[in-house]
C-alpha cells in the first residue's frame, strides 16, 4: 500500500536530501515503522519513545491532521499522501 | 558560499521579502505577529517570499505567538508547486530584543531559520536569525544578508 511521504527540510538529512519518499502500511504506526527500516533515525524524530507523536510535529493526512482522525490507527489506503509539518509556537 | 565569522552560512533574504517581514511585524504592533518563509537551498539558504500567517495565540498575542499547522501545510504546497521549500519562520518581539527567549528556545526545531524582528516603540526594529544545530543545542544567530532579485 504505497503511500507519499513529505520530508521537511530539517529531516532530508536522513531521507539522504529526498523531499517525497514512498513507504508502505495499513495505517500510520505501520508507515512510521517501514519509514524508520528505510530511513533509521526518522521515527525518533518524528515519535516519542512510547510511539506517540511528538508534540513538535503534526501529521496530515493528506489535508487531515492525524490526531483529528484516529491518530496513529489512522488507515491509509493507495496514494495517500503524508505530511509532516512543524509545530511552531514562541514568544518571549 | 559565503561564511559569517562562525562559520555558519549566512541567511539570504529577497529584499522585497525582508522588507514585507518588516512592515507585517510594525503593523502588528504591539502584538506579536509570525509568517512562513519560503525559499531554496538547504545549506545556502536563500528566502524568495515571506508569508504573513495569523498568531492563534489571541490570548497572549503580546508576547506568544503560534502558528496554525493548516496554514503552514497549504504554504508548504503552493512552495512544493514552485520548486521551492519552507525554509524557516519569523516573529517580531515588542518592545523586547531580538534574541530567542526561554520559550522560544523550548520550541525551536533543528533546521529551521528563526527570524526575530524586535519592534521598539512601534517603530525602531532590528532584526536577527537563529538555528538550532542539534537538538541539545542553544540557538546561534546567523547572519542576515538582505539581496537584491
Amino acid at each position: 500500500m504505497p503511500v507519499k511521504v513529505r520530508i521537511p527540510t530539517p529531516l532530508r538529512k536522513i531521507t539522504n536530501g529526498s523531499d517525497e519518499v514512498a513507504a508502505e502500511g495499513r495505517n500510520v504506526a505501520e508507515l512510521l515503522s517501514d519509514l524508520e527500516a528505510k530511513f533509521p533515525g526518522l521515527k525518533e524524530r518524528i515519535c516519542e519513545p512510547d510511539g506517540k507523536l511528538r508534540r513538535f510535529v503534526n501529521l496530515y493526512l493528506n489535508d487531515e491532521d492525524i490526531r483529528f482522525k484516529k491518530n496513529m490507527e489512522t488507515e491509509l489506503k493507495d496514494n495517500d499522501e503524508v505530511s509532516i509539518i512543524p509545530a511552531i509556537a514562541g514568544g518571549f | 558560499m559565503l561564511f559569517n565569522i562562525t562559520g555558519r552560512p549566512p541567511l539570504y533574504i529577497e529584499k522585497a521579502a525582508y522588507d514585507e517581514m518588516l512592515l507585517h511585524a510594525k503593523e502588528a504592533y504591539p502584538h506579536e505577529c509570525c509568517g512562513v518563509l519560503v525559499g531554496s537551498g538547504l545549506k545556502d539558504k536563500r528566502v524568495f517570499q515571506s508569508h504573513r500567517v495569523k498568531n492563534t495565540n489571541t490570548d497572549r498575542a503580546k508576547d506568544r505567538y503560534n502558528i496554525d499547522p493548516v496554514e503552514i501545510h497549504i504554504i508548504d504546497r503552493s512552495a512544493r508547486a514552485e520548486g521551492l521549500d519552507v525554509l524557516g519562520f519569523y516573529h517580531s518581539h515588542p518592545d523586547h530584543p531580538d534574541r530567542p527567549s526561554e520559550y522560544d528556545r523550548e520550541w525551536g526545531q533543528v533546521g529551521y531559520s528563526y527570524v526575530i524582528v524586535s519592534v521598539m516603540n512601534g517603530k525602531d526594529v532590528s532584526v536577527k536569525s537563529w538555528v538550532i544545530a542539534d537538538e541539545k543545542d542553544p540557538y546561534k544567530e546567523e547572519k542576515i544578508k538582505v539581496t537584491e532579485p
